[in-house]
């Protein structure tokens, strides 16, 4: 008996040390992107998904401000619309929102492992292990990548080294009180860029998914809505997105093409990099404008002073200094 | 399967719990099951390659058995050991064999051009052929009454812990444990369990660390400095040791939990005070297999001086090309032959300071060995001598980047220290086992914990964490 439960002691203590050393070693870049999302308790009025461009163009704080919305931005770089079906089927695991707001930029890409590998570690790494996440990897990944994705201390256990060294890399501009926002700080006049109306009316690699994800949505009670936000993009890139709104139509999904907006981005002074990432100027421009729109739209309650968003109060305040300090340090130096 | 994969952490405790659990009289039938499905793991096909050796064997020791006339016996032994080598030798040594003739024919100017083979070397063949080879010579020495039932020999060749890469075990010691059921001994299973974590120790933190540097430097060898190739073959030796001694051990332990002892691979070979020595403590189970089989009947050191060492050259000719198909395995066996003939020509005196000469003779020995290593690991026997006169005439010559950290470097030191330590114990004729069960419960406990947490933070297994991937990848 007394074996039996030595031998018990002792397995606890390898789990319990196992875990410890799962939670030293991960990155914490999942976390500070993802974890406030996973923790949240109340829930959120509107989703944001898709790729770098609304992951950079859409700062959930400020629409907390100006318009009282809680909202929580899950956009990664470089993901396809294939992937953000399963982001939104995982993150419908944890809340419900009124409305999802879909970005269509990679409605013309197909799933591609290899870039897109560091990118699904920072949103797989965060969400916890279910029947859900595991049918998420297999439909997204390769099998030779199902551990790690499954069990990241596969992947992080030899991160001793670049812990001991102190010398931790960061994947995102994110923190914890962002809620998934990201600020780029930096101004970088992109490559010009040709708009075109003109539109691909072909089905593409995306267009399954759009039409999965409004299914999804309605089945839920949410309310799909298409967004591309404006980028120094090619042609044919141009025309993949507006051809979006043949599949909106389609489905009776909006379709806020912020291309047509004219004059809503300023690409001399917006952007953070040569492909035409949001910096914090062009985020908030899109987002007054995507707030306006909600508001407009649905009957987004406005939550500022309501009892249980102290909390967002307190993110919006250290979001502000935050940015103040980043941002305002970064105007300074460019005009002194 | 290898033994540091992801699926043999599942396999092993699914094998071992149910092997407890399943009624006594087909327990052995669990593992030929067991030990089949390993196998197929990694090539399906290939599994009737070993079902072929396993029929061929068991019924040539039947005939052996068979006849009385000893002729006939011979003539059915013979049959065997052709049909076995030729298996062996087309599937590994076809490659090499044209590669030779080809070569053979450049050099006398012949314009012939010899066909391009890729044959896939089938897992651990060269270990269940000579597994199966000892077995049919055993019976036909009468060492060894044959075995009846096909399935329990079928085992005997196939067991899984030792199937691929040893030990090389003898059907006197083998055959019958296979065949009896084990019943669960805690004593028994823990004891393997801590085997087969020295073994992992060995392979994933120690021979997979070194690997990193001794791949850097070995691959650019014309860039790298003498120091480097001379410390790069240093960690070859302990990668070595720890990969072959490392798998012999996992083998060892989880054999041991099913209740099935193996014998000994490795006995601290760089303690060793000759090279003849060397070789009684490396890969064991060969290095008898050979001695039994081959030398012993060519009359070992039986004859004259020059008999006895045409005896050596043979065996650790053979030796070599059993390691690997190329001219450069036959010349590292070669070269360790001749180096025990030439210590067979200085006759043992007795030493004025014992200890210090004992001491001595094991850095000389570990020198030659360094050398020989150095032949092994090298990319051709021509790069190997480049590399050996690169030595002392580019000591110090600027280094060659490697990539490996310094931290890197710090991990393995640490390790080779408490690898060295472990020697140090077994040399001393204890083991770890009687040294810990000395201490509290809770410490033995604790420092068992302390072993299998190292092993998987420190070792290199997964997909491996790349900082500069993650970083390049965000561009």
């Amino acid at each position: 008996m007394k074996r039996k439960v030595g031998i018990a002691l002792w397995a606890a203590a390898l789990a319990i040390c196992l875990l410890l050393a799962d939670q030293v070693t991960r990155r914490d870049d999942s976390e500070r992107k993802y974890g406030a999302f996973f923790s949240d308790e109340q829930g959120f009025d509107v989703l944001f998904l898709g790729t770098s461009r609304v992951l950079d163009g859409i700062s959930p704080m400020e629409l907390w401000r100006d318009y009282g919305i809680t909202s929580y931005n899950m956009g990664n770089s470089s993901e396809c619309l294939d992937v953000t079906e399963w982001v939104l089927r995982l993150a419908l695991e944890e809340h419900t929102p009124k409305v999802a707001v879909i970005d269509v930029y990679y409605i013309g890409r197909r799933v591609d492992d290899a870039w897109t590998y560091t990118y699904r570690h920072l949103f797989l790494d965060a969400v916890p292990l279910s029947p859900l996440k595991f049918k998420a990897v297999s439909a997204t990944l390769p099998r030779s990548s199902y551990l790690e994705f499954l069990m990241p201390f596969s992947l992080y256990h030899g991160r001793w080294e670049e812990i001991l060294s102190g010398k931790t890399e960061r994947l995102i501009d994110c923190e914890p009180f962002m809620m998934g926002g990201e600020l780029r700080i930096g101004r970088t006049i992109p490559e010009a860029f040709e708009r075109t109306a003109d539109m691909n009316e072909q089905e593409l690699p995306g267009t399954q998914a759009l039409r999965r994800i409004a299914a999804l949505c309605r089945e839920r009670g949410i309310e799909p809505v298409f967004m591309a936000i404006p980028a120094p993009i090619s042609r044919q890139e141009q025309m993949d997105v507006n051809g979006v709104v043949l599949v909106a139509q389609e489905l009776g999904v909006p379709f806020v093409n912020l291309f047509d907006v004219e004059g809503l981005v300023d690409f001399e002074t917006d952007c953070y990099d040569e492909v035409g990432h949001m910096n914090p100027d062009g985020a908030s421009k899109i987002t007054a404008y995507m707030g306006d729109w909600l508001v407009g739209r649905y009957a987004l309650e406005d939550r500022r002073g309501t009892p249980g968003c102290a909390a967002w109060d307190e993110r919006l305040a250290q979001y502000e200094a935050f940015r103040s300090e980043q941002w305002g340090e970064m105007t300074l130096l460019q005009n002194p | 399967m290898l033994f540091n994969s992801f699926s043999f952490l599942i396999f092993f405790p699914v094998v071992t719990l149910l092997y407890f659990l399943l009624p006594r009289r087909v327990r052995w039938v669990w593992l030929l099951v067991a030990s089949y499905f390993f196998y197929m793991n990694w090539n399906a096909e290939y599994a009737l390659l070993l079902a072929a050796c396993t029929g061929v064997t068991y019924a040539c020791a039947l005939g052996i058995d068979a006849c009385a006339e000893k002729r006939k016996r011979k003539a059915v032994l013979v049959c065997g050991i052709v049909f076995n080598v030729a298996m062996l030798a087309y599937f590994k040594y076809t490659g090499m064999f044209l590669d030779v003739v080809q070569r053979l024919c450049d050099f006398v100017g012949l314009s012939v051009q010899m066909p391009r083979v890729s044959i896939l070397l089938p897992v651990g063949i060269s270990f269940y052929v000579f597994q199966a080879l000892g077995y049919m010579i055993d019976v036909y020495k009468g060492k060894t009454p044959p075995e009846r039932n096909l399935f329990k020999y079928a085992l005997f060749v196939s067991f899984f812990p030792q199937l691929v890469a040893g030990p090389i075990e003898r059907s006197g010691r083998l055959l019958k444990q296979v065949a009896e059921p084990h019943d669960f001994d805690y004593r028994r299973v823990r004891d393997g369990l801590l085997i087969m974590m020295l073994g992992f120790f060995e392979k994933v933190v120690i021979a997979d660390r070194a690997c990193m540097y001794v791949d850097a430097v070995y691959r650019d060898w014309v860039s790298a400095s003498g120091a480097q190739i001379a410390l790069a073959t240093a960690v070859f030796a302990v990668q070595d040791l720890c990969d072959f001694a490392g798998y012999s051990y996992i083998a060892i332990g989880a054999a041991k939990v099913l209740g099935i002892n193996l014998m000994t691979n490795f006995r601290q070979p760089y303690f060793a005070h000759s090279v003849k020595n060397f070789w009684a403590r490396w890969h064991i189970s060969l290095s008898t297999w050979f001695r039994d089989y081959i030398y012993f009947p060519l009359g070992a050191g039986r004859g004259s001086k020059k008999r006895q060492a045409f005896n050596t050259m043979v065996v650790y000719t053979i030796s070599g090309l059993w390691h690997g198909a190329a001219l450069k395995y036959v010349a590292w066996g070669m070269l360790n032959g001749a180096l025990q003939v030439i210590e067979g020509l200085f006759p043992a005196r007795r030493p004025k300071h014992p200890r210090l000469h004992h001491l001595a003779s094991v850095l000389w020995t570990d020198c030659l060995i360094l050398v020989t290593m150095l032949v092994f690991r090298a990319g051709s026997l021509t790069t190997a001598l480049r590399m050996l006169l690169k030595i002392p005439t580019q000591w110090l010559a600027a280094p060659a980047a490697t990539g490996f950290s310094g931290m890197q470097g710090l991990c393995l030191g640490v390790c080779v220290a408490v690898l060295f330590t472990i020697e140090l114990i077994h040399e001393k004729r204890r083991t770890l086992t009687e040294m810990t069960d000395r201490l509290p419960g809770a410490v033995r406990g604790a420092l068992y914990l302390a072993a299998v947490m190292a092993i998987v933070i420190f070792g290199v297994w997964g997909p491996g964490y790349s900082a500069q991937a993650f970083i390049y990848f965000q561009f």
